[in-house]
């Protein structure tokens, strides 16, 4: 087992291999040498890690992710990446308040959980995807703080006119 | 949980910019656009991913290409000279550009354009891809790309990523063969002889050669020898001829090295046809992942042929069933899990929805009778073939699907097509003797066509594993009584293209499985988005034929040529879009708790 500390001294026993999901907890486990040693996360609120750590529970013998490979003709690197591939679970998991997600978006890039970072892209994309500046300033609380200058600039930024 | 959503409070606009560049990956430019004008703190970072990739397009405004939907179409003019475009367009976000063989002969031509000034307009470029098709040039014009240097410019494959296409003296005319990463042997009888020296393309990943008929097969087999011995080859595109039932025929295909990332042959079997069937044990060809089959009448033939066991797509074209008992419970359907059925009638199009049942690993069907207006659908054609589709009805009803039968049966009764008291025997009788319907009056092509139709989602149904499936009808389907009732039998779909009739070419050319798409052809159908929601996120509208995309300066519009993946819940969908309307049209949708869970490519 590993014990891991948030930033609110919440202590949580975990799995070594729900633990080692995260490559900076594997790694800190490792440069310490000691197993049983306590591992502090300073940047890890008790309530968001408590998520994560259902995420990687649930995702525990997931194979490693592949290395990169070649570019194929269906995965080109210049093109933008899908979102629509989330298993029913995940997007369960996601069913949560956007601020929750954001949390768990920073903690997974802090620890280095690269599947459940991009789960999270991928859900704050799909929250995205077709909407307009209006309704994308509605689902994530957006002040509309453009200046008139800069609303015209936008505005003349849209259109295909030739400067003078 | 509500706690813990009471307790945080962060903000999208908040998080490290580093962060917002890594969402900005899974958006398309129209998204990025709509983001960037939200407020200033999003605004330099997502108006610079917008410029990521570009494609350059030879006219202002309304493309003559395709732009791909994660691409941002720049127009000719902007390009070449960026700095009278300054308002609009960051040149110094661009990293990718893609160069149509149109925009660069133009460039050449009439810009005297100099490549290595692109280095220096457009600094934070990483790519650049060039599609180059060198057989069409004139003398003229190849001199001018000589002296325009394309060719030392695209000496360096981490630059550019240059598909040539000619026949092999012209390429290597043109190009060192150690820097070619990606080719296309064009030939035929007025390209003069062909050039059988095939020197070291030490670099190539990506093979085209699809000759024609006549080609010599000595010389094919050279070519495919040599191909089989480049070192980084991953991907091949052929065409093959299939002259006889035997292994010589097919063996040149065991050539190819077995480890292929993507080995597409096209085989054409025409005159497989002539030959009588024979036993002989199929050649193991596990080099094919992608098989494409052109008059197809038999697959078992083709199983006697050849076994495949790498085989994951598999599309007919122009095929035409000869023997209605033909079936898909060959081995080499065993592993396919992307079917495109292309007829040359409807007839054989849905005797192959017949055949589909043992194809237990199929995920993807894209079903497409060819397209005839079914006004055109006269009494006398429709009266003999509808026999052979109630046969089937009745063998429906047989294996239980009673309630479908009776359906179908009061689709018929409305109709006049049977009067309210025929019982199944009168049909039976008209089964055996098909033609004395032919000039009955009350036979409905429409109602022949429901019939098919609902007969396809009794074949479909039983696929255990199908996902997604694209047919090329939509109104006729629609209208189907039992349109409901057929979706919601198909459990393991989560999503489905229709395409109207009328939209036929359109179809054929986006039916490459993206990530998909409901096209609705307009706001009244908007309702059916309810039927599909069990498990589709995505719906598009029908905007995208040649000379109706909206105009590039509205990003709003634009967008709603793309698809839309939502979150589960309800709101309102961009459904359509005309040139008329000031404004995208709104429609409400429920969207599926289940979410689509990934697609096949």
């Amino acid at each position: 087992m590993v014990t891991l500390v948030s930033n609110d001294n919440k202590k949580f026993e975990v799995p070594k291999d729900v633990a080692y999901k995260s490559v900076l907890i594997k790694n800190m486990v490792e440069d310490i040498g000691d197993e049983n040693a306590e591992i502090p996360l300073p940047r890890a609120q008790a309530s968001v890690l408590e998520k994560v750590i259902d995420y990687c529970t649930y995702h525990k013998d997931d194979p490693p992710l592949p290395a990169p490979v070649q570019k194929t003709q269906d995965d080109q690197p210049d093109r933008i990446r899908r979102t629509t591939d989330i298993i029913e679970w995940d997007y369960n998991f996601m069913n949560l308040e956007n601020p929750v997600i954001f949390e768990i978006m920073l903690l997974a890039n802090y620890l280095d959980i690269v599947p459940l970072f991009e789960l999270t892209c991928k859900t704050v994309a799909n929250k995205i995807k077709g909407k307009s500046p209006e309704q994308l300033r509605e689902i994530f609380g957006i002040e509309n703080d453009f200046t008139p200058e800069q609303l015209d600039e936008i505005r003349r930024e849209n259109e295909w006119a030739e400067d003078p | 949980m509500d706690s813990l959503e009471n307790s945080l409070q962060q903000k999208f606009y908040l998080l490290p910019s580093e962060l917002h560049r890594e969402v900005s990956q899974y958006l398309p430019p129209e998204d990025l656009i709509n983001l960037s004008c939200t407020c200033s703190l999003l605004r330099p970072i997502y108006s610079a991913a917008s410029w990521l990739h570009c494609t350059v397009t030879p006219n202002n405004g309304i493309s003559v290409i395709e732009c791909p939907y994660w691409s941002r179409m720049v127009p000719l003019k902007t390009f070449l000279y960026p700095e009278r475009y300054t308002k609009w367009f960051h040149k110094n976000h661009v990293q990718i550009v893609v160069l149509e063989q149109d925009c660069l002969r133009y460039m050449i031509v009439h810009a005297k354009f100099d490549f290595a000034w692109v280095c220096e307009a457009y600094p934070a470029l990483s790519c650049m891809r060039i599609d180059y098709s060198l057989y069409k040039m004139s003398p003229e014009e190849l001199e001018s790309l000589t002296l325009n240097q394309l060719f030392n410019f695209a000496a360096d494959p981490a630059f550019v990523n240059l598909n040539l296409c000619g026949d092999i003296s012209l390429v290597c005319q043109m190009q060192r063969p150690e820097v070619v990463q990606s080719l296309e042997i064009k030939w035929d009888k007025g390209m003069g002889p062909f050039d059988c020296s095939f020197p070291n393309f030490c670099n190539l990943e990506c093979f085209v050669f699809k000759p024609p008929e006549y080609f010599p097969i000595n010389q094919y087999m050279k070519i495919m020898e040599k191909v089989a011995c480049l070192p980084k080859l991953r991907q091949i595109e052929t065409l093959h001829y299939l002259t006889g039932l035997s292994h010589n025929t097919v063996g040149v295909l065991a050539l190819l090295p077995t480890d292929l990332e993507y080995c597409e042959v096209q085989l054409s079997c025409r005159k497989l046809w002539r030959e009588s069937r024979s036993n002989i044990a199929p050649l193991e060809l596990p080099q094919v992942t992608h098989l494409k089959v052109e008059d197809l009448r038999d697959p078992r033939m083709l199983s006697m042929l050849a076994h495949f066991p790498r085989l994951t797509s598999f599309t007919t074209t122009r095929c035409c069933i000869s023997n209605r008992r033909t079936n898909f419970d060959q081995p080499i359907f065993n592993s396919v899990t992307k079917l495109v059925i292309y007829s040359k009638t409807r007839s054989d199009a849905f005797r192959f929805a017949m055949c589909l049942s043992k194809c237990v690993n199929l995920k993807a069907l894209t079903f497409v009778p060819i397209a005839l207006n079914y006004n055109y659908y006269s009494r006398s054609w429709a009266a003999p073939k509808i026999a052979a589709e109630v046969e089937r009805f009745y063998k429906a009803m047989v294996d239980g699907k009673v309630d479908r039968w009776d359906s179908t049966k009061e689709v018929l009764r409305k109709t006049k097509f049977v009067s309210s008291d025929v019982p199944v025997a009168p049909l039976i009788n008209m089964i055996a003797n098909p033609l004395i319907n032919a000039s009955n009056p009350n036979i409905d092509a429409i109602v022949y066509m429901h019939s098919l139709w609902e007969y396809f989602f009794t074949c479909i149904e039983k696929l255990p594993v199908l996902e997604y499936l694209a047919v090329s009808e939509y109104y006729v389907l629609r209208n189907c009584i039992n349109f409901r009732s057929m979706l919601k039998s198909t459990k393991t779909l989560k999503q489905v293209l229709f395409s109207p009739e009328k939209e036929d070419k359109s179809f054929m050319e986006t039916s490459d499985l993206g990530d998909f798409i409901v096209k609705f052809p307009d706001e009244s159908h908007v309702l059916d988005v309810e039927l599909l929601m069990r498990s589709t996120r995505s719906i598009s509208n029908n905007n995208t034929q040649s000379g109706q995309h909206p105009p590039l300066n509205d990003w709003g519009l634009n967008s709603c040529l793309r698809t839309f993946p939502l979150v589960h819940g309800n709101g309102n969908i961009p459904i359509a879009w005309h040139r008329g309307w000031d404004k995208i049209r709104y429609g409400p949708a429920a969207v599926a708790r289940h979410g689509f869970s990934g697609w096949l490519r």
